[in-house]
């Protein structure tokens, strides 16, 4: 079947393919982990992109599993993203997800009409991905159910997809369609992801960097002016340590040390400084850090205590 | 000794079906499918790099993310890794190192200490050494290697023996030698008293604390075993000589000899618990002497707020005249009545029943006499009043030979009179109390308005096996159009840790309690004071019976608890305690703070007198800590926490 008389492959390649733009592809580990830094500004570690590749070589589904704001969706969709040459989907998880919601649809309307064919069809994410040979980034996974955790191993495992409706299976055609999930172990309001799942994934562990990593992470991230001193940033890192081995119920992330060190900038400026000083950041912590009240004192007194110098 | 720098795709097909052989016998889940992922994935890393061998750091990496489910796993792969290419556990290897050591070189015995003097005993004791004048030096090479490949696993015992014997025999101080070898706390126990005092004073004195620890402890024990009387004055003047003397040690010698109660700090709430039964006489003599030590008002004010009332039968009579003397000897009298009462429960002598009702009787006729305002102590007129109509209660439902009748008392008294008749009960009266307390605890918890968690749960979608039964009731009775199917319900898992020193009798009677009722939710139970037990996977009637038969005795040792959850990925920890570390070990926000860092949640449920700033260290370390005003409270935050 070509292209021209293909309802459907028709249908994703109207509406998908401006989404999954072309790019380079970078199947290199060094390669990879230097445009990631320069083009996507994420200090990823070799030896997970390593894993990474080596997984997708496989046609295994990549987990990563680690607490929010170590960067697994942004580096998940950039991995993604350099293995195939196009921009991946992203398919955040939600509890009722089924296959009509991931696979495709009919429209109701026109089932009415015209019964269930490949014109009342409409395509969703994970056909359209495995047609455009595109990679997926499952996002939160443990909010899915069991259900949705199955089929989309099968169709992972298989790399086809069925749809009974039509009497058509799509077989994927290249090695572009891979699959990363995330999760966050730690978050006891979600499912648990059952042992038959984990033991079809290749789990990766994403932790918060080490001081020298979320330096160079801030630095690559943050604004040129105004300038902030090694001495700041070390007081800064200090505190969203001390916060995250506390009992704060949102700890801190990279996302939140880097806005963190932005927003001081901003005010600084805002001030027609050219340096940041310890008010700027200390005016930016509160701001910035507190996500629920019942956190603020804690913060407030791991803030004062680090800064109580200064 | 095999050590890999790197692995090539020869080796890793030689070791990766040894390994996962390994795992599945240490109860990992690992099937050929993963056997031949690790392989392609090692193949793709050489790929990858364009190189024939890969670091064994990154071999193990690959082992770990194919196969590994979780953080517990994953240990359990690093140990395997360790153990097959280095051989830890393995015994010849030990004794192998040891003669490595030492071969070919004349060894002067008094230089070595630590790890090197522990080889030089277990070559000993093995054989594997002759002396030379004033030096050792090892057999003949051919012959030392032909016993170290002959030390089987039936040997192995052999061998302790040996090295024991020679051990025993060693001088404090060449004994202090060792101590940086594995075979310092591997043999203490089989110290005498002596040594083991001589070797703590040492220990003390350079602040070692971790071994000193281990030291007191088999220094408690054997006081405790050891029926020597007479020496207890002496041995207090020696441990305390040497700084060692610390409140279990104290606790230890007073139940000895309740005479040396004036000699120490101890507050008499330390002896509340004190089984009735196996401490008879020292018990009375204990609370003898602390009555007698309060010779004023308010000596005897703080004495009768730290002990209990159900104690207070030992006392016979009030050290004090006037209206409060009158006060105490009422709530002597409700004490004394409860005493008949159990007494009663368990022979069945109706004379008891009658002594009972006789004290209820005197001590309501003195209560009445007085003014409500009276009150000395805790003790006061309207909760001993209260207390009396516990009592009557108990002796009605007595009479009609139903314990579960007793529906609504308190729960401590509950559990006294039940822990009380257990103890000197047969084994067909001993399940029958189970049962009785089963009920008991479900009825307090359901009151309480909260029900355990269903494990089965019927579902109308399709994830489980077709139950015939409840679909054809669904369809006929409840007139609903839907088969049900059975499947698990996921349950929150914790680990549970009680603290079960005398002073959280009450608050750890109430979580027992509860804990009894959502067992299924609890992954590990550690019940710990000085000392720690854990269990896993229990049954709902074990609960019970730990309630009906643990001593609440001891110290608090938080440390030692949390170390009872190191092998084992556990997503929440709950540890109830009231923090006060009695014992000198590591500090427990230390270890606290280890856990953590596994990503494991630390929830301490803590009275709410605790000490802020051991809350607040908790909490600097990752804990989260949350207070409770009281052992009722206590339950519901951790019915909550559980549901
Ligand atoms: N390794 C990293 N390199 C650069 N930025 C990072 C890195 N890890 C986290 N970040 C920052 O954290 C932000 C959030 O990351 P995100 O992928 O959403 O985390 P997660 O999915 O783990 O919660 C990113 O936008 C980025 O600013
Ligand atoms: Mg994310």
């Amino acid at each position: 079947m070509s292209l021209d008389n293909d309802v459907i492959e028709k249908k994703v390649y109207e509406t998908y393919a401006q989404i999954a733009t072309e790019s380079i592809m970078i199947r290199n580990v060094k390669e990879a982990a230097n445009i990631l830094e320069k083009n996507y500004k994420l200090i990823v570690n070799e030896n997970i992109i390593r894993l990474v590749y080596a997984s997708f070589l496989n046609g295994r589904p990549v987990l990563f599993e680690g607490p929010p704001g170590t960067g697994k969706t942004e580096i998940g969709e950039a991995l993604l993203e350099l293995w195939s040459g196009k921009k991946g989907f992203l398919l955040p998880c939600s509890e009722n997800y089924d296959e009509y919601k991931v696979i495709g649809d009919f429209h109701p309307l026109m089932a009415m009409k015209i019964g269930f064919t490949e014109e009342s069809f409409v395509p969703r994410v994970l056909l359209a991905a495995m047609i455009l040979d595109v990679g997926v980034l499952v996002d939160e996974i443990r909010r899915s159910s069991d259900e949705f955790q199955n089929l989309l191993l099968d169709i992972i495992d298989k790399r086809r997809i069925v749809v009974p409706e039509l009497k058509r299976v799509f077989k994927s055609k290249g090695s572009g369609f891979q699959v990363i999930l995330t999760s966050n172990p730690e978050d006891v309001a979600q499912n648990e992801l059952s042992d038959a799942f984990l033991r079809r994934v290749i789990r990766i562990k994403f932790d918060y960097p080490d001081m020298e990593t979320e330096k160079k992470i801030i630095r690559i991230r943050s604004f040129d002016r105004p300038s902030i001193s090694e001495e700041l940033i070390n007081l800064i890192l200090k505190t969203i340590n001390k916060l995250r081995k506390s009992d704060i119920l949102h700890k801190p992330g990279t996302d939140e040390s880097v806005s963190w060190v932005k927003l001081a900038q901003s005010i600084a400026k805002l001030e027609n400084e050219d340096v940041v000083k310890v008010r700027h950041v200390k005016e930016a912590a509160t701001s910035l850090l507190s996500k629920r009240q019942e956190d603020e004192e804690l913060i407030a007194s791991v803030i004062s205590d680090v800064f109580s110098e200064y | 000794m095999m050590s890999f720098q790197n692995i090539d795709l020869e080796i890793a097909e030689k070791y990766v079906p040894i390994i996962v052989n390994n795992l599945r016998n240490k109860g990992v889940k690992v099937g050929v499918r993963e056997s031949i992922l690790v392989l392609k994935i090692f193949e793709s890393y050489l790929l990858l790099d364009n190189k024939k061998s890969i670091s064994s750091d990154q071999f193990e990496k690959i082992l770990i993310s194919v196969i590994a489910k979780n953080d517990y796993e994953e240990e359990i792969i690093k140990k395997a890794l360790q153990e097959l290419f280095f051989g830890k556990e393995d015994y010849s290897n030990e004794i192998y190192l040891a003669s490595e050591r030492f071969k070919n070189k004349l060894i002067d015995k008094n230089k070595l200490s630590g790890q090197q003097l522990g080889d030089f005993y277990k070559l000993m004791a093995i054989g594997g050494l002759v002396k030379r004048g004033k030096y050792y030096r090892t057999i003949d090479k051919e012959k030392l290697d032909q016993i170290i490949n002959n030390i089987s696993l039936d040997q192995k015992t052999l061998f302790k023996e040996k090295l024991n014997s020679i051990l025993k025999k060693l001088s404090p101080e060449e004994y202090i030698k060792l101590l940086n070898s594995d075979l310092f706390y591997d043999n203490l126990n089989s110290l005498n008293l002596d040594k083991l005092i001589k070797i703590a004073e040492f220990l003390s004195k350079k602040h070692y604390n971790k071994p000193l620890n281990k030291v007191k402890e088999i220094i408690k024990e054997k006081i405790s075993n050891n029926n020597l009387k007479g020496e207890n004055e002496k041995l207090w003047k020696t441990l305390s000589s040497i700084g060692i003397l610390d409140k279990d040690l104290q606790k230890a010698l007073v139940i000895r000899e309740p005479s040396l109660s004036k000699k120490s700090k101890l507050d008499i709430s330390e002896f509340n618990n004190l089984n009735d039964n196996d401490f008879y006489n020292e018990k009375q003599r204990i609370l003898l002497n602390y009555a007698k030590l309060s010779d004023n008002e308010n000596l005897l004010n703080d004495f009768l707020n730290k002990i209990e009332l159900k104690n207070l039968w030992l006392l016979n009579k009030s050290p004090i005249g006037g209206e409060k003397g009158k006060l105490i000897n009422a709530a002597i009298y409700s004490s004394k009545a409860l005493k008949e009462a159990i007494e009663y429960a368990e022979s069945g002598y109706e004379g008891r029943k009658d002594m009972s009702n006789y004290y209820l009787q005197k001590s309501n006729e003195l209560l009445q006499e007085l003014d409500n305002k009276v009150s000395i102590g805790k003790i006061n007129k309207i909760e001993t009043k209260f207390f009396n109509n516990n009592v009557l209660k108990i002796l009605e439902s007595l009479e009609k030979g139903e314990i579960q009748g007793i529906k609504d008392i308190d729960l401590a008294i509950y559990v006294d009179l039940l822990r009380s008749i257990y103890h000197r009960s047969d084994d067909i009266k001993r399940r029958k109390i189970i049962i009785s307390a089963n009920k008991f605890l479900t009825h307090l918890i359901y009151m309480n308005g909260f029900k355990p968690i269903p494990i089965k749960k019927k579902y109308s979608v399709r994830p489980g096996r077709l139950m015939v039964k409840e679909s054809v009731i669904n369809i006929i009775r409840n007139k609903e159009d839907f088969l049900v199917y059975k499947r698990n319900v996921r349950t929150k898992q914790i680990g549970l840790a009680l603290d079960i020193s005398s002073s959280m009798y009450k608050y750890s009677s109430w979580a027992l309690s509860v804990a009894s009722i959502f067992i299924h939710n609890i992954s590990r139970l550690v019940l710990f004071s000085t000392k720690a037990i854990s269990y896993d996977k229990i049954r709902k009637n074990d609960v019970i019976k730990i309630l009906l038969t643990v001593d609440f005795n001891g110290y608090t040792d938080i440390t030692r608890a949390l170390e009872q959850f190191n092998d084992k990925k556990f997503n929440k920890i709950v540890i109830i305690t009231d923090l006060k570390q009695t014992v000198r070990n590591e500090d427990p926000s230390i270890k606290a703070n280890e856990l953590v860092r596994k990503g494991i949640k630390l929830l301490f449920l803590v009275p709410s007198d605790v000490d802020k700033e051991l809350i607040n260290k908790i909490r600097n370390n990752g804990g989260c800590v949350k207070l409770v005003n009281n052992p009722e409270q206590l339950a519901k935050e951790l019915i909550k926490l559980l549901r």
